[in-house]
């Protein structure tokens, strides 16, 4: 016989030690997990999906004037103190209350600005070509704007700021071809679309992301004098049109120098001269700011001060489209959220939710007492909330297809997990061996001696 | 016997006129999108001088949509490489597309919005949505709203669902479409127009699934998209062949043009651009042959006259409304009667969509084959009473 | 008596109602300098001035601000971010040391500004402030500006504010550079011609002719304003160096130095601004000129002495649509033009040129060369500005010297040194330096360049990194009557002024590069180790091996076999 080897003929390791390796190996692989499933998530901080799915437009709903049908008597006319209508007649009234609870039917006029609390306007005097000859090279603007935008700018007060430009430009060319007839130069109404030539024209932006109003006095070159607007209708011109939501455009003709003065010298025009043009535009701006106009019968004037139930009828109206704009914002953040679960949410976003639905209820508590401060709540609300719907952290990550995923965690985790697995099913397997011949020695005590040999 | 005859045949008359009301084209005419303004977003992500071509295409483009009436302002120009300043550029300040060098793109007013390094995957993502950082400028912005249609055009070097931006990190298809995606969510498009320009184009566009894209690309899969020509003074191709051609057919057109975007991509043949150019418009609500070009080349911009001091207005805010409603729906009978006559006009087959075709040879043979019943069945039935 | 006292009360009627007439003035000059190489230097200034910081009420909730002449765009921005005073240069090109200057421009984009103090305001708001302020008129000129919320650099030894006010004392600059070697090109013009009251359309801005400015040696484009007295003043400046000579030949001649506005613009004055208080066209008279030369037209024109210079200047409001003031100069003798000997050019009182030095990317020497070429001794301040990515070894700072004198060695009086932090902050070198007369010296300090993420390296990685050009201040000797006092050096430049400022070009620095395809192969890298060793590793500790007698079993079985 051949000399035996002197390897061991037992298994060496001892059991428990084998079974302590074999879970160490695993636990280190289960608290690794943890770990790796945080450095691998998306910060995705929890937005309070409840309060905002609570939150809806109708439970923001304002308490309008109360109950106030069409051809209702008036019974007590002391309810509307507050409203300071001068009553003119039972119509007027009824049309002045309609307008206010009409919060609805202003929503849908596209000419009205979208709602900030603050706005610049651009007050810009553009010569089409100042060096022909007798050009505006300069205007008494601030005159101008105190005779007639301050009373309307001031009594918005509750509602707006403002922030006024102005600037003359010398050389402001059209792109529209210019019709002739016996009284001048005509555009066609059809030309008004591209009057406002915004690539030759430098009109300002904001700074801020505040919405900019433009209000542009053109006047035509020396040889364009007189330019009109050519209506289709029976309507009578009045040289001047509004862009919906941008801003407004009056054509204005100088008169013509006197003999005594060089035909070309520059002119200067008393402000005065102005005034027609400017009550444009102040009526523009009533426009695009949304302001209620006047029943036909009143007997207020149409130009000036806004009256006070004109100031409460706007805010009312802002406060619903701010309030509604907030909430339909704050819906859609938490919609997108759960729509790309790739996309994360820090800090800000969290914040800024919370901040809003909180402008939110302060703005309901308080409007009771005073609308406009109402207003600002949800001016702030409205402002805090598209400011985390366009945070710059909240973006998705870039598409990483699963085959990727897969192709970099399989030759990591393979070659780990295969052996550990094994070993796991081999201490199972031994384990339970162990057991059955424990019952079998417990069974037949004698006869295990020989199993032992094996 | 007769009587029951005529009424079982009558009954089937009425389904047949019902089928036919139901099934034939109609004649309304989709309404003009709901657009008020147009915005184009123009993308060159290709540096280096030999890629000289796609900063001409992207130039040619600018300068199409300029003159089709969008403003500066409305113009997202973005270039990842400067051409024109180039000390290699023989001609100094000017980018041409063709070698006559009649045009110069370049020209003497020109914004670029983006530039050099700032044109990558994470800031044209963000311009899409709108999640730029608090101070970039107000230029800077894609401002849309939920009526704006918007002109997307991206050209430079592709592949197999991706685009190259600047020769070190590329944009997949799923990338767009969630941008896009996203932008539909938050409201910021009515319509978009997506035209690529790149090699294997057609695949970037197959993952869209928000609704009211059209898209167009060069190239289908495994297939390159060429150059047009070279301009040996410069030294590199100037222009590629899709968007040549494109440019083509764009110069003809004006702002008043009723050129339709199925007249644009009739004319998309193999042997003009050198590969096979895609369409997909499963996402468009519009029919293509009543969808104009001006409803993405142009800038619309809507006017209202003011009245005249003194003018007594219409009382209440109702009654202003409905007058403006009612010139905004008088205008577009106007634009009905316009469509419906140049409908009539055109003769049929030679330009109609060939949804309304199939249309009405549905209607006509079910309509045939409703008479045909109706008469089988009540000579059936006359019969076996009679 | 009656009637004169009775006229006297009515004379305030006879005058004309009165007009505010704006207090906005607006300036506009050329000014074009041949050169002793044949080029022309060719300086176009546009200068605004009005009242500041004059906000009107129109009742109590709005304010306005009223311009004529300055621009919109840019009052907004500086109102807005409250700028005291800023500089913005532009500049594409080389600035050759024989062209005669006292300030030449950075290379690339360069941006200097002082911000309004404000006490409310920390360190870090005011940074945000700077910052905003950067990226709106880094936008407004299209200039692709992309600087993270970077802390700034902050020279205060290279830069004295120019406004008044207590506050200028204390006011310290913040400082941009991007050393961009293309920096200029039309989409920078287009929104610089739109700041112009007539625009390209009237006066001197019909002569920005894009094809022709950037077609040169070396275009500026510059944008400054201060705040003086209430008034604020915006001044745009545009400079060009262009080659007659080289035009020439292209055109089939044999090279003639001759020029004129139209030759070197392509454009024609064919329309005065009509709000341009002077509109003026200078012509810098050829000095030390070897052949005679003419110059055009001779009427309606001034000779002025400015310093050691003659100027001949027209009014361009003396030209008419159909004659145009076309200000042309021509040597008729000289055919062609013989590029004179270096020699013979002029040198300035010092010269500077960067210097790198070593070999491999990782380190190396950086520093300037100092050429003082005037008989004196010089002081100099040098004021380097460094990406946070060189990290220079201040301590070790040399300066070499060799002179025709033996007994004088240039040497670094003061030092100012803002170490980097890495991606927050860049280097900020700061030195006051003396040059021996007729001397060349060279200092010099070594660096070590950092490693940079890998998402930190732009798209085309091995062509290298921009580094900007040093800043080198040539300063006023000091009156001999001064007392030895130590002159605090941030205040040197304002005490004694600048008598030449000139930038090195841009530099390119390489960097150590990695393989880009690296996140790949650490991947791979790890998958094979961890196949390959962990299951050994697992297994030995886990299995056993023991050896199995096969003889003794095969007999034990077969006992089995025999029991059963």
């Amino acid at each position: 016989m051949a000399t035996k080897p002197t390897a061991p003929t037992a298994p060496l390791v001892d059991l428990p030690s084998r079974r302590i390796i074999v879970f160490s190996f695993w636990a280190i692989l289960l608290l690794g997990l943890p770990f790796w499933w945080y450095t691998t998530t998306i910060e995705r901080l929890a937005l309070p999906k409840g309060q905002v799915s609570g939150t809806s437009y109708e439970r923001c709903q304002l308490p309008g004037v109360s109950t106030l049908a069409e051809g209702e008597p008036v019974s007590d006319p002391s309810e509307f103190s507050d409203l300071s209508v001068p009553v003119a007649t039972e119509q007027t009234l009824i049309k002045v209350a309609k307008t206010l609870l009409d919060l609805g039917s202003t929503a849908a006029d596209s000419r009205v600005a979208k709602f900030a609390p603050r706005y610049k306007l651009v007050f810009s005097l553009l010569n089409q070509d100042s060096s022909t000859g007798a050009a505006l090279l300069e205007w008494e603007i601030q005159a101008l704007l105190n005779r007639h935008l301050r009373p309307l700018l001031s009594s918005l007060a509750p509602l707006h700021t403002f922030e006024i430009e102005t600037q003359i430009q010398y050389f402001a060319p059209l792109s529209i071809n210019l019709g002739k007839d016996d009284d001048g130069i005509i555009i066609q109404e059809d030309d008004l679309r591209a009057f406002v030539n915004s690539a030759d024209w430098n009109l300002p932006t904001s700074v801020t992301l505040d919405p900019v109003l433009h209000f542009m006095l053109f006047v035509p070159s020396l040889e364009n004098r007189p330019m009109r607007i050519s209506t289709s209708r029976s309507k009578p011109s009045s040289n001047a049109f509004i862009t919906p939501q941008r801003g407004g455009v009056v054509i204005f003709n100088p008169p013509s120098p006197s003999s005594a003065d060089e035909p070309s010298s520059p002119l200067s025009l008393a402000a005065d001269s102005f005034a027609p043009s400017f009550q444009l535009f102040e009526q523009q701006l009533r426009k695009l700011l949304g302001v209620p106009p006047p029943p036909r019968s009143a007997r207020y004037g149409r130009t000036g001060a806004l009256e006070g139930w004109q100031v409460d009828a706007m805010v009312r109206t802002r406060l619903a489209e701010a309030t509604k704009e907030s909430v339909d914002t704050l819906h859609a953040i938490v919609k997108l959220v759960d729509d790309i679960p790739n996309m994360r949410v820090g800090k800000e976003v969290q914040r800024g939710v919370y901040s809003a639905l909180r402008e939110l209820d302060q703005a309901r508590a308080i409007l009771p007492t005073s609308p406009s401060r109402a207003l600002s709540h949800a001016a702030s609300a409205l402002s805090l909330a598209s400011k985390a719907y366009y945070d710059p952290t909240m973006l998705a990550l870039l598409y990483f297809p699963d085959e990727h995923k897969y192709a970099i965690y399989t030759p990591l985790f393979g070659p780990v997990a295969v052996p550990m697995v094994v070993a796991l099913m081999k201490e199972w397997k031994e384990w339970k061996e162990r057991r059955r011949r424990k019952k079998a020695a417990e069974g037949a005590p004698r006869d295990g001696e020989k199993d032992k040999v094996e | 016997m007769v009587q029951r005859s005529f009424g079982c045949a009558s009954l089937l008359w009425l389904v047949a006129l019902l089928a036919l009301a139901v099934l034939l084209p109609s004649t309304h005419v989709s309404a003009s999108s709901a657009s008020t303004n147009n915005w184009a977003v123009l993308v060159c992500s290709s540096r280096f001088w030999f890629n000289y071509r796609h900063m001409a295409n992207t130039l040619a483009m600018y300068r199409t949509v300029k003159r089709l009436g969008i403003p500066d302002s409305q113009i997202i120009l973005m270039l990842a490489d400067d051409v024109a300043c180039n000390p290699r550029n023989p001609f100094a300040g000017t980018v041409y597309s063709n070698k006559d060098r009649k045009t110069d793109l370049y020209g003497e007013k020109i914004e670029v919005d983006y530039k050099g390094e700032e044109v990558n995957v994470e800031t044209f993502l963000r311009l899409l949505s709108g999640q730029l950082a608090r101070s970039s400028r107000f230029e800077r912005r894609l401002m849309t709203d939920s009526r704006s249609n918007i002109f997307v055009y991206m050209t430079g070097h592709g592949g197999d669902e991706f685009l190259k931006f600047q020769d070190n990190e590329e944009i997949s298809a799923f990338d767009i479409a969630d941008a896009f995606g996203g932008m539909w969510a938050k409201g910021r498009y009515n319509e978009i127009l997506f035209m690529v320009d790149t090699c294997q184009a057609n695949t970037l566009y197959s993952k869209f699934y928000s609704p009211n894209i059209i898209a167009t690309g060069s190239s289908a899969k495994d297939e390159n998209s060429y150059s047009h020509h070279a301009d040996n003074d410069i030294g590199v191709a100037v222009t590629d062949r899709y968007t040549h051609h494109v440019l083509t057919v764009l110069e003809t057109i004006n702002k008043t043009s009723q050129v339709t975007l199925q007249n644009l991509f009739d004319t998309f043949t193999h042997q003009i651009i050198g590969s096979n150019a895609g369409v997909r418009s499963d996402l468009f609500n519009r029919p293509l042959d009543e969808t104009l070009l001006t409803d993405f080349f142009g800038g619309v911009s809507q006017v209202e006259l003011s009245e005249p001091l003194g003018f007594r207005e219409a009382s209440g805010v109702k009654e202003e409304e409905e007058e403006v409603r009612g010139a905004q729906s008088s205008r577009r009978s106007e634009v009905l009667v316009k469509r419906i006559g140049r409908e009539k006009k055109e003769p049929k087959g030679v330009k109609e969509g060939g949804g309304g075709l199939g249309r009405t040879a549905l209607a006509g043979g079910v309509l045939i084959a409703l008479q045909v019943g109706a008469v089988w069945v009540a000579r059936s039935r006359c019969s076996r009473v009679v | 008596m009656l009637l004169a006292l009775s006229l006297l009360a009515l004379a305030p009627l006879l005058v004309p109602p009165c007009i505010a007439r704006s207090q906005e003035t607006y300036s506009e000059s050329l000014r074009l300098t041949p050169l002793a190489d044949g080029k022309v230097h060719s300086n176009l200034s546009f200068s605004m001035a009005g009242p500041w910081n004059d906000e009107q009420q129109v009742g109590k909730s709005a304010t306005a601000q009223h311009h004529t002449h300055l621009p919109s765009a840019l009052t907004s921005l500086l109102t807005h971010h409250r700028i005291s005073s800023f500089h913005l240069t532009l500049s594409s090109g080389r600035w050759s040391p024989h062209w005669p200057t006292t300030s030449s421009p950075a290379s690339g984009i360069e941006l200097v500004a002082w911000l309004e103090p404000d006490e409310e305001e920390d360190e870090l708001a005011e940074a945000k402030r700077w910052h905003e302020f950067t990226g709106g008129l880094g936008g407004l000129f299209c200039t692709g500006v992309t600087q993270g919320g970077n802390e700034a650099s902050r020279p205060d030894w290279g830069y004295s504010y120019e406004g008044e006010g207590a506050e200028g004392e204390t006011l310290r600059p913040y400082r941009l550079v991007l050393p961009r070697l293309s920096a200029t090109c039309t989409e920078s013009l287009t929104p610089f011609l739109s700041l112009l009251p007539c625009s390209s359309r009237a006066g001197l801005g019909a002569l920005l002719n894009p094809h022709r400015l950037f077609d040169g040696e070396w275009t500026l484009l510059g944008v400054h304003f201060e705040q003086k007295g209430g008034m604020g003043e915006v001044r745009l400046e545009v400079g060009s160096v262009q080659d007659p000579v080289r035009r020439d030949r292209l055109a089939g001649g044999l090279g003639r130095r001759d020029f004129s506005l139209e030759s070197l613009f392509d454009r024609q004055l064919t329309v005065a601004c009509p709000v341009a208080e002077t509109s003026t066209v200078k012509l810098v008279v050829p000095r030390n000129s070897v052949n005679a030369f003419e110059i055009q037209p001779s009427d309606g024109r001034v000779v002025e002495k400015e310093g050691e210079l003659e100027i001949v200047k027209w009014e361009t409001k003396q030209g008419s649509p159909t004659e145009p003031l076309n200000a042309r100069i021509s040597w008729p003798t000289e055919n062609p033009f013989r590029y004179p000997h270096v020699s013979r050019l002029p040198t300035p009182p010092i010269s500077t040129r960067r210097i790198l030095l070593g070999r491999g990317q990782e380190r190396g020497h950086i520093g300037i060369e100092l050429i003082n070429n005037g008989a004196e001794a010089a002081e100099v301040l040098w004021v380097e500005e460094w990406p946070w990515w060189v990290r220079g070894f201040v301590g070790s700072l040399t300066a070499e010297g060799a002179s025709s004198s033996e007994d004088s060695q240039p040497s670094v009086l003061a030092l100012d040194y803002t170490p980097p932090i890495p991606r927050r902050r860049p280097t900020t070198l700061q030195a006051l330096l003396h040059l021996p007369p007729r001397s060349t010296s060279k200092f010099l300090l070594p660096y070590e360049s950092s490693y940079l993420w890998y998402t930190e390296y732009p798209s085309d990685a091995h062509r290298g990194f921009e580094v900007p050009g040093a800043l080198v201040i040539l300063l006023n000797p000091a009156s001999p009557s001064a007392e030895e006092i130590d002159v605090d050096p941030s205040h040197l430049l304002a005490s004694r002024g600048a008598k030449l400022r000139l930038h090195t070009p841009s530099t390119l620095l390489s960097l150590p590069t990695p393989d880009f395809s690296m996140p790949y192969n650490v991947i791979i890298l790890t998958s094979t180790v961890v196949a390959l060793f962990f299951g050994s590793v697992c297994n030995k500790l886990v299995r056993a091996w023991w050896v199995v007698d096969l003889e003794a079993r095969e007999e034990a079985e077969k006992k089995e076999d025999k029991k059963e």
